[in-house]
C-alpha cells in the first residue's frame, strides 16, 4: 500500500487494559480514525461505536484499515503481526515481541518481506519523563561516559497471581522477566547498548505453584566493558522501579515511575556531579538535583511516533524490530544462563 | 508544559550566599534613591495579569506594596520612568562594579554558579539538543564571576553580556537573535514586566530559550515575614511576581512555558535566623522552626521547593 494520509484508519486487536489505553491515546492524537475493534470478549469493545469483531483474522480481512494496534496476549502477537504485515498494514504491537526470540525473528522476517511498512513495539518506558531527562543528560556528555547501571523493577503478584495468564507459559512465554523485566532490559540497552556476556539466576522464590519465575537476577556486560545488573521481581511487595546510571563524572538515579495505580511512587530523576574536592559538601554527599513529574505522556508520545513514521516518513527511533529482537535475545540468554537452564524453572 | 519540580539539596547551604555588609550597603543606597524618588501609587491594575483586584500588602520604607488577589503577585505602584532611573543610579552601580564587591560575590556564590551553569547546559541539551556552540546572551546582572563562568563553560559559541553595569557594549540588534537568553534576578526590578519580556522576546531566535530566575511573591518568606523581611527593599524589589503570575507573563510575551521550578534553598534558614521577628500570627511556624531537628527542616525546605512555595523561581520558556 502507499503511504497513509491523514487520518490513519486503524483497528485495535485486543481491547483489554492496553487496548483501551491505546484507543484513548489515538483519540488524544487526533490523527487516527478507529475503524474496528476486536476482542475475544466483545463486552470489552463497548463504547467505541465502530464495528466489533471477535475473530482477529476477520477483523484484519474485512476492515478498511491502514494500521493495526496489537494489544493481545503474547501467544498470538507474532501471528497477528505477521499476517497484518503480509496484508500491507502498518503495525504497532505491545510488548513483549512475542513469546520467544524465534517469534521476534519471525516478525523481523515478515517486516523485511515488505516495502515501506512500519513496525513498532510498545516500550513506553522510554517515553517517561524521567527517562527522557536521563537520556538528554547522558547524551550531553556532561556527566562523562556511562560505565555501569543497576536496574530493579518489581511488583507484587496479587491473590489471583497464580491463575493469571501471565504465568501460563503456553500463553505468556515466560514469567515476570518477560512480562515486566523486559522494560528494564530494554532501558539498560537504551542507555548502555548491547550486551555480550550474561550470567543469571532465575527462580521461584515465593510463588511455588506457578510454572514461571517470580525472580530473575542478571549481570550483563557489553563488549566495551559496560556492566549492568538487573533484578526483575514478582515478589516486590511494595512496587519498585529504580535505575541507577553511573558515569565517569557523575551519577543519575531514577526512582519511582508514574503509573495509573501510582503504586511505584513518585517518578523522580536525581543527578549528582562527582565532587572529589568536596566543594559542595562532604565526600560522597554532593549537591543533588531532583526533578519529579506529575504527568505520564508516554502513551501519547508513542502514538505520535507511530503516526509520524506512517504519515511523515520519520524513522522509528524507539521500539524498532531491531530493539525487539535484541531484547528478546537477551531475555532468552538470561533464561538460558541460569543453572536451571530454562524459563520454566 | 512539563511540570517539573527541581529540588536542590545543598550540603553547603548553611553558610549562605549573601554577605550581610554588602546587602546592607546596597539597601542603604537603594533607599537613598527611593526617598528622593518616592512611588506615587495609583495603580488600578496588576502589572502581571492586568486584573484590578488589588489589596494593600505591606509598607516597606514608606513604600506601599500591593498584592493582586487574582494572580497573587506583589508589586510597588511606581512609574516605569523612575525604575529606569533607578537602574542607572550611579552610586549603586558603581558599588557593584568594584573589585571588592565582585570578589566577595564570587567567594560566596561560585559554587552555586557552577551548579547553575551546569544546569543551564543540561537544559539546553534537553530542549535544543545542543549544549555547546550556542549563541548566548546574559541580559542584565552584575556578577562578573557568573558572566565569566558562563562564557567559559563551553556552552557558548558566541557570548554577549548586555544591559549590565559590567558592560559598556551596546545592546544587540534583534536579528538574527540568540539561541539562549539568560535573565537572572532582574525581573524583580521591573515596573512594566510584560514590556521587559517582550523586549527579550525580540532578542531570541524562534525556538530559542529564555531562562529566567526571580524572587517571587508566592514564597514562604515574604508571605510569612511581610514588612519584617530584611532582604526585600524598594526598588530593587519592585515586582515579586507569583509563580502563577510568571506563567501568565511569559505566555503573554509570546513564549511557550516549558518548565517552572522554585529551587530556592535558603528559605528555612532565613526564617529560622529571623524567627524572633516573626509575628504572633505564625505561632505554628515559629514552633516548628524552634523545635525541629536539622533533618526535618531540610525536609521542610524540600517541600517548599517541590510545592512551588520557595522564594525563588526559575523558568525555561521557548520563543514561539
Amino acid at each position: 500500500m502507499g503511504k497513509a494520509m491523514e487520518p490513519v484508519k486503524t483497528i485495535v486487536i485486543g481491547m483489554g487494559k492496553m487496548g483501551q489505553i491505546r484507543c484513548r491515546a489515538m483519540a488524544n492524537h487526533g490523527g487516527y480514525q478507529l475503524v474496528a475493534v476486536c476482542d475475544a470478549d466483545p463486552s470489552r469493545c463497548e463504547g467505541w461505536n465502530v464495528p466489533i469483531y471477535t475473530d482477529w483474522h476477520a477483523c484484519l480481512a474485512e476492515s478498511d484499515a491502514q494500521a493495526v494496534i496489537v494489544c493481545t496476549f503474547n501467544n498470538v502477537i507474532a501471528d497477528i503481526v505477521c499476517e497484518a504485515l503480509a496484508m500491507g498494514l502498518h503495525v504497532f504491537s505491545e510488548k513483549p515481541p512475542g513469546r520467544s526470540l524465534a517469534e521476534a525473528m519471525r516478525m523481523q522476517s515478515a517486516l523485511q518481506a515488505t516495502k515501506g511498512l512500519i513496525l513498532k513495539f510498545g516500550f513506553n518506558h522510554r517515553y517517561h519523563n524521567s527517562i527522557i531527562e536521563a537520556r538528554a543528560l547522558v547524551d550531553s556528555g556532561l556527566l562523562g561516559d556511562i560505565v555501569c547501571a543497576r536496574g530493579v523493577y518489581g511488583k507484587a503478584g496479587g491473590h489471583l497471581y497464580t491463575s493469571e495468564w501471565r504465568n501460563d507459559v503456553e500463553i505468556s512465554g515466560g514469567g515476570i522477566l518477560l512480562d515486566q523485566g523486559i522494560h528494564m532490559m530494554d532501558l539498560l540497552c537504551y542507555f548502555l547498548g548491547d550486551f555480550t556476556s550474561i550470567s543469571s539466576m532465575v527462580d521461584r522464590l515465593v510463588w511455588d505453584d506457578i510454572a514461571t519465575e517470580d525472580s530473575a537476577f542478571a549481570i550483563l556486560k557489553s563488549a566495551e566493558g559496560k556492566t549492568a545488573s538487573l533484578h526483575s521481581s514478582a515478589i516486590q511487595w511494595k512496587h519498585k522501579f529504580d535505575l541507577d546510571i553511573i558515569c565517569t563524572k557523575g551519577y543519575i538515579a531514577l526512582n519511582g515511575l508514574l503509573t495509573a495505580t501510582q503504586s511505584y511512587g513518585e517518578e523522580r530523576i536525581t543527578y549528582y556531579r562527582r565532587d572529589l574536592r568536596q566543594l559542595t559538601g562532604k565526600l560522597g554527599n554532593p549537591v543533588s538535583h531532583t526533578m519529579s513529574f506529575d504527568t505520564d505522556s508516554s502513551w501519547d508520545y508513542e502514538m505520535n511516533e507511530f503516526y509520524d513514521a506512517v504519515c511523515r516518513d520519520i524513522p522509528i527511533q524507539n521500539g524498532t524490530i531491531e530493539d525487539a529482537v535484541r531484547v528478546m535475545r537477551l531475555v532468552e540468554q538470561v533464561y538460558a544462563a541460569d543453572g536451571e537452564g530454562n524459563r520454566q524453572c | 508544559m512539563l511540570k517539573a519540580f527541581d529540588s536542590i539539596e545543598a550540603a553547603q547551604m548553611d553558610t549562605g550566599i549573601v554577605d550581610t555588609h554588602t546587602l546592607n550597603t546596597e539597601r542603604s543606597m537603594a533607599l537613598d534613591f527611593v526617598r528622593a524618588n518616592p512611588a506615587r501609587g495609583g495603580a488600578t491594575s496588576c502589572p502581571v495579569c492586568g486584573k484590578s483586584h488589588l489589596r494593600n500588602f505591606m509598607t516597606l520604607e514608606s513604600t506601599p506594596y500591593l498584592r493582586c488577589e487574582h494572580c497573587a503577585s506583589i508589586f510597588i505602584s511606581v512609574h516605569p520612568d523612575i525604575i529606569e532611573q533607578y537602574k542607572n543610579y550611579e552610586p549603586i552601580n558603581n558599588f557593584r562594579s568594584t573589585e571588592e564587591y565582585q570578589a566577595i560575590a564570587s567567594e560566596k556564590r561560585m559554587s552555586v554558579w557552577n551548579d547553575l551553569v551546569f544546569w543551564v547546559r543540561f537544559r539546553c541539551a534537553r530542549y535544543l539538543q545542543k549544549y555547546n556552540g550556542l549563541d548566548v546572551v546574559l541580559y542584565g546582572g552584575h556578577y562578573q564571576g557568573l558572566s565569566n563562568n558562563l562564557e567559559n563553560s563551553g556552552l557558548c559559541g558566541s557570548y554577549r553580556l548586555e544591559a549590565s553595569v559590567l558592560s559598556t557594549a551596546p545592546e544587540s540588534a534583534s536579528s538574527p537573535g540568540a539561541d539562549v537568553l539568560l535573565y537572572l534576578d532582574q525581573l524583580a526590578r521591573e515596573a512594566a514586566p510584560l514590556q521587559a519580556l517582550s523586549k527579550l522576546h525580540g532578542k531570541l531566535k524562534t525556538g530559542g530559550l529564555l531562562i529566567l530566575s526571580t524572587r517571587v511573591g508566592s514564597g514562604i518568606d515574604i508571605l510569612t515575614m511581610k514588612e519584617k523581611i530584611k532582604n526585600v527593599f524598594p526598588y530593587e524589589h519592585t515586582l515579586l511576581a507569583s509563580v502563577n503570575g510568571l506563567e501568565i507573563l511569559v505566555n503573554h510575551a509570546g513564549f511557550e512555558l516549558l518548565e517552572i521550578q522554585t529551587p530556592g534553598a535558603l528559605d528555612v534558614k532565613y526564617l529560622r535566623d529571623n524567627v524572633a521577628a516573626m509575628g504572633e500570627d505564625n505561632l505554628y511556624l515559629r514552633y516548628l522552626l524552634e523545635t525541629a531537628d536539622n533533618a526535618t527542616l531540610a525536609e521542610f525546605q524540600n517541600f517548599l521547593q517541590k510545592s512551588g512555595t520557595s522564594s525563588h523561581a526559575r523558568i525555561i520558556a521557548r520563543k514561539k
